[in-house]
């Protein structure tokens, strides 16, 4: 189920350069967001003709104790708008929407790949792979050790640290009296849901265009060469991974009569930009890896009607992001068309 | 000055079709209904005018469709839809279940295809027995895309053609028909004429205005098919002039649409002459829209004492 409410905006601060990040209050009769949903929001406070007709879609970085959470970078006037909105004032939010991403399977290693602000539906479905071997009952390759998060940026400016931004929130709501939407029940949520993001955060692999930050070069580049360099200890958690190394055999080019079970193993998850959607879809399926990839696009109604929001096919004619998708399995869409 | 105790009468006349209220769902922003169910009670609004039906499917254009402009949004979505098939076996039984009037937006690429679409769904809903609420209560001809490279607008700005193809339809079925027209003509008063000739019941005007925008940074339109249809508050003062026009051109009924946002914005067409209105773009921004819409003109009429909507024209104080 769908529901348009207001929500009342209980933390809304800046993370890294540009990026800011977003909780707001769930009803508690509504179904929670699971990871690879979105929602949309009304950019009030933007008159009509200001770019203030549509409104803008955001996907889920996190959800817990009665918050969802949502990472966005300062681009247009809509998210200038939202960057605007007090804590403690209202935000009038349609969701959840969309498809979402599917659980791995027993036994298969999850390979989470996030770029730039793409981040938000990853950090959000790595930290339910902890909950997940905990909920199933049995040590699974999809809990944390075998999962396995790539999170690629420009630079190292634009990494978040919401255990920082945790930090400033707190030193500024102290320094202020009367401020009643930093108190309990609304603290420690906040605090809870920020302190989960930085624990998947801090276990991901750091990939930045410049080299400001762990690996040098794109997400994609990272995943294929891991963990040959930059990551110790872990054979075989990449794609690129040499065959016969550990637990999980990589699938490295043409890696022969092992490549075939190896490739069962993976399931790759990623959100990002077109061109690393694109590379990552090529890759699964020279890997003969199952993937699901989160596609971004213009949207105006968000919940199928309009058509507006589509992406070529590669069967043939479009699929709507918003209702088809946001989440694609491999091979389902023309990105380069 | 006495306040009226009741309920202002809001129901309105299109044909042998009683619409409920004036306040409808433009076709194109709420696809077949089922899309919004969860939004918004479908049942109270007073028409729902569905996605167009073509003959065949149609993929629609090429992405990127949508561009938001000052006040407006072009869109060149190409009519997207499953096609007459689908629409009878699996839109229908969902009509049927709403309890607001439904009527089918038709295009086509030639006019054999306008009443072999009509044709097909009268047929069907022949099956319905009679008492049983039907699922289609009438049809707007889509004489108007400006989306598309046969049919639609270039139908829609011939006066001969849209008296010959509403006629044409007319012979085909009894429920309330709507030929929705086109503000990309040099006077939409002869358009409205000519659908009153072919015996329309009502039209509806406005569709969207061409529109066009560029980006500078990479010198590309900002849809992939150059040109679109311009929708939203943006094109309100076109709608309303276009209904003006039209309302003192014709007898039958005039819709109004185009950039209604709120209940002014239905009122400034109401007073232009329009007998009843859609809402489209402003869904997008806030699916419970119509809704609002329809209790702020019930207040506005409250307040000023006003029985019937047929009154409302009538307070435009201009000389006529």
């Amino acid at each position: 189920m769908m529901r348009q409410f207001n929500a009342p905006v209980v933390f809304n601060q800046a993370v890294s350069q540009g990026w800011k990040l977003l909780a707001f209050l769930w009803p508690q009769d509504l179904a929670p967001p699971i990871p690879g949903q979105f929602f949309t929001f009304n950019p009030q406070g933007l008159q009509a003709g200001n770019a203030g007709l549509l409104r803008r879609p955001l996907a889920f970085a996190f959800y817990g104790r009665g918050l969802a959470f949502a990472l966005y970078q300062i681009r247009g006037k809509a998210t200038q708008a939202l960057a605007a909105f007090a804590e403690g004032s209202s935000i009038d939010v349609i969701g959840p929407l969309g498809n979402s991403f599917p659980r791995p399977s027993a036994g298969e290693q999850a390979l989470l790949a996030g770029g730039g602000i793409g981040i938000g539906p990853l950090l959000y479905l790595h930290s339910t792979f902890r909950d997940f071997k905990a909920s199933e009952g049995a040590t699974l390759a999809a809990s944390p050790k075998a999962s396995r998060l790539f999170l690629g940026f420009r630079s190292a400016s634009q990494i978040p640290s919401f255990i920082l931004a945790a930090e400033r929130w707190e030193a500024q709501n102290r320094s202020v009296e009367g401020t009643g939407w930093y108190s309990e029940p609304y603290r420690q949520p906040v605090l809870a849901g920020l302190s989960d993001l930085q624990h998947s955060l801090d276990q991901a692999l750091i990939a930045t265009d410049d080299g400001s930050r762990g690996f040098k070069g794109t997400v994609v580049e990272a995943l294929l060469q891991h963990p040959s360099r930059n990551v110790a200890g872990e054979a075989g958690v990449g794609i690129g991974a040499e065959a016969g190394a550990g637990a999980g055999p990589g699938v490295r080019g043409e890696a022969g009569a092992g490549a075939e079970t190896a490739a069962a193993r993976k399931r790759l998850y990623a959100c990002g930009p077109a061109p690393m959607l694109s590379a990552l879809d090529d890759l699964a399926l020279h890997r003969g890896i199952p993937a699901h990839l989160s596609a971004e696009q213009w949207m105006a109604c968000g919940v199928g009607a309009c058509q507006g929001c589509v992406l070529p096919a590669r069967a043939g004619g479009y699929l709507r992001a918003c209702a088809d998708g946001p989440i694609f399995p491999q091979g389902a869409i023309l990105w380069k068309s | 000055m006495e306040i009226l105790n009741r309920e202002p009468d809001v129901s309105v006349q299109i044909g042998p079709l009683v619409l409920p209220n004036p306040v409808g769902v433009a076709s194109g922003t709420f696809g077949y209904g089922q899309e919004y169910q969860e939004l918004l009670d479908i049942h109270r609004l007073g028409a729902l005018y569905t996605k167009a039906v073509s003959l065949e499917p149609k993929a629609g254009n090429k992405p990127p469709r949508l561009v938001e402009t000052p006040s407006g949004l072009i869109n060149s979505i190409g009519l997207a839809n499953p096609g007459l098939q689908v629409f009878l076996d699996e839109k229908i039984p969902y009509l049927q279940s709403l309890s607001c009037p439904v009527l089918v937006n038709v295009v086509g690429e030639s006019e054999s295809e306008y009443t072999t679409i009509v044709e097909a769904i009268e047929k069907r809903i022949g099956d319905y027995q009679e008492g049983e609420k039907s699922p289609v209560d009438g049809y707007e001809l889509n004489l108007s895309c400006p989306n598309v490279d046969k049919g639609g607008m270039a139908f829609g700005t011939e006066p001969d053609l849209v008296e010959r193809i509403t006629r044409k339809v007319r012979r085909l079925t009894r429920r309330a028909l709507v030929v929705k027209l086109s503000p990309n003509v040099t006077d939409i008063a002869q358009i409205a004429l000519a659908a009153e000739a072919g015996k329309a019941d009502a039209v509806s005007c406005i569709n969207t205005v061409v529109g066009m925008a560029i980006d500078v940074k990479t010198c590309k339109p900002l849809i992939a098919r150059g040109i679109g249809g311009l929708s939203g508050p943006a094109i309100r003062p076109i709608g309303v002039a276009c209904v003006w026009k039209a309302a003192r051109a014709v007898r039958i009924p005039v819709i109004g649409l185009g950039g209604i946002t709120c209940a002014d914005d239905a009122l400034e067409y109401l007073l232009a002459g329009a007998s009843a209105i859609q809402v489209g773009t402003a869904i997008f921004s806030n699916p419970r829209a119509p809704l609002e819409i329809l209790d702020g003109i019930k207040a506005w009429m409250r307040e000023r004492n006003i029985g019937t909507l047929g009154e409302i024209p009538a307070l435009l104080r201009f000389p006529s």
